[in-house]
């Protein structure tokens, strides 16, 4: 299984030793109860749109209207080697 | 009976790609098989209803997306992703696979050139989250080990374990400031390659920056290449490579699985 000759050199590998050696334990970690419902996601959620409820409306809220938005997140304030992040206004 | 069936199964197939079409397209008229059931108001609720659940899952999904381009941008781009990309079942945690693609080539994102490896992270996260447990490996384990078996070791990566080189741009770092805002960097954002691994050794994602070498030592460890030569690996993508801090930091990090193969 690992006869496979290795040309590696002996300060890499020695590197590795260390490499185990100075490794510490891992972190603790919360227990079991790890959360398998993802809170936002797939809820059942009857509302068909803002304001709306499930007496609904049958509006589209949806459509794809030709493309007008504008990003206004965090983005608009990062500077990028070609400029500002943030979307043209149009 | 088996014709039967078979015809049976066909309608009913049938019928179900009609409703799907019907539901994603509001504006095509529907396949006689659904058009008495889409002419309904109800049927309108129930198409928005399914969008909004699927956008919202998006949202929740790709946080840090969402994040840098805020909401209103965010969702109506997700509409967009919704229709060309349904989700194919139905647990939505895992929803948006195909998203960093559809950004990557979504002409208004253009200009946020990062948005695609921003997504990428979030889908990692979520990959993370959801991937099998396993206990993973400590350095106690390789310990008693001379040098010479330890190069001669494979190092599988935990199950859990995601990772990625971004060449041009500090994804790893824009990520972390949109994921967790409380560890956004207080100077300003250097803008070069850098590399991110997300490890859940237990039952939280926790994640950390690595340069090329470290990626390059994962990327071989993955192919099942041993240890030594997946050092090898990461001197030649970086000739200065600290390998003993790396091997280090993985290890503490859970970062390969419970027990190694040599």
């Amino acid at each position: 299984m690992k006869s496979r000759s290795l040309a590696v050199t002996a300060v890499t590998l020695a590197a590795l030793a260390t490499g185990v050696a100075n490794a510490g334990p891992a972190p603790a970690q919360p227990g079991a109860d790890k959360c398998y419902g993802v809170a936002m996601a797939g809820k059942n959620d009857c509302a068909a749109g803002p304001g709306t409820t499930c007496a609904g409306t049958s509006k589209v809220d949806y459509q794809a209207n030709a493309w007008k938005y504008v990003a206004k997140g965090t983005c608009t304030g990062m500077t990028t080697p070609k400029g500002k992040g943030s979307l043209k206004a149009m | 009976m088996q014709a039967v069936s078979g015809r049976v199964d066909t309608a009913l197939t049938q019928f179900q790609n009609d409703f799907a079409r019907a539901l994603l397209d509001p504006f095509a008229s529907p396949a006689a098989s659904i058009a008495p059931l889409a002419h309904q108001p109800g049927f309108a609720v129930y198409r928005n209803t399914v969008m909004k659940a699927c956008i919202d899952a998006l949202q929740a999904n790709y946080p840090a997306v969402a994040r840098l381009v805020g909401e209103e941008w965010f969702r109506a781009a997700a509409a967009i992703f919704v229709r060309k990309h349904p989700p194919a079942h139905a647990a939505l945690v895992d929803y948006g696979a195909a998203f960093a693609a559809f950004l990557a080539a979504f002409p208004p994102a253009a200009e946020l050139s990062y948005l695609a490896g921003v997504a990428a992270l979030d889908r990692f996260w979520s990959e993370c989250h959801t991937a099998r447990d396993e206990p993973p490996l400590a350095a106690a384990a390789l310990a008693d080990l001379d040098a010479d078996t330890l190069g001669a070791t494979v190092l599988r990566p935990h199950a859990a374990a995601r990772w990625q080189w971004f060449a041009d741009q500090p994804i790893a770092t824009l990520w972390q400031a949109n994921r967790a805002p409380q560890l956004a960097p207080t100077e300003a954002i250097e803008w070069h390659g850098e590399g991110m691994l997300l490890v859940r050794p237990g039952s939280a994602v926790t994640w950390l920056q690595l340069d090329h070498s470290g990626i390059a030592f994962l990327d071989a460890c993955s192919k099942g290449q041993l240890a030594g030569e997946a050092a090898q690996a990461a001197l030649h993508a970086d000739a200065s490579a600290d390998l003993a801090k790396l091997l280090s930091r993985l290890l503490e990090a859970g970062a390969f699985a419970g027990t190694p193969d040599s």
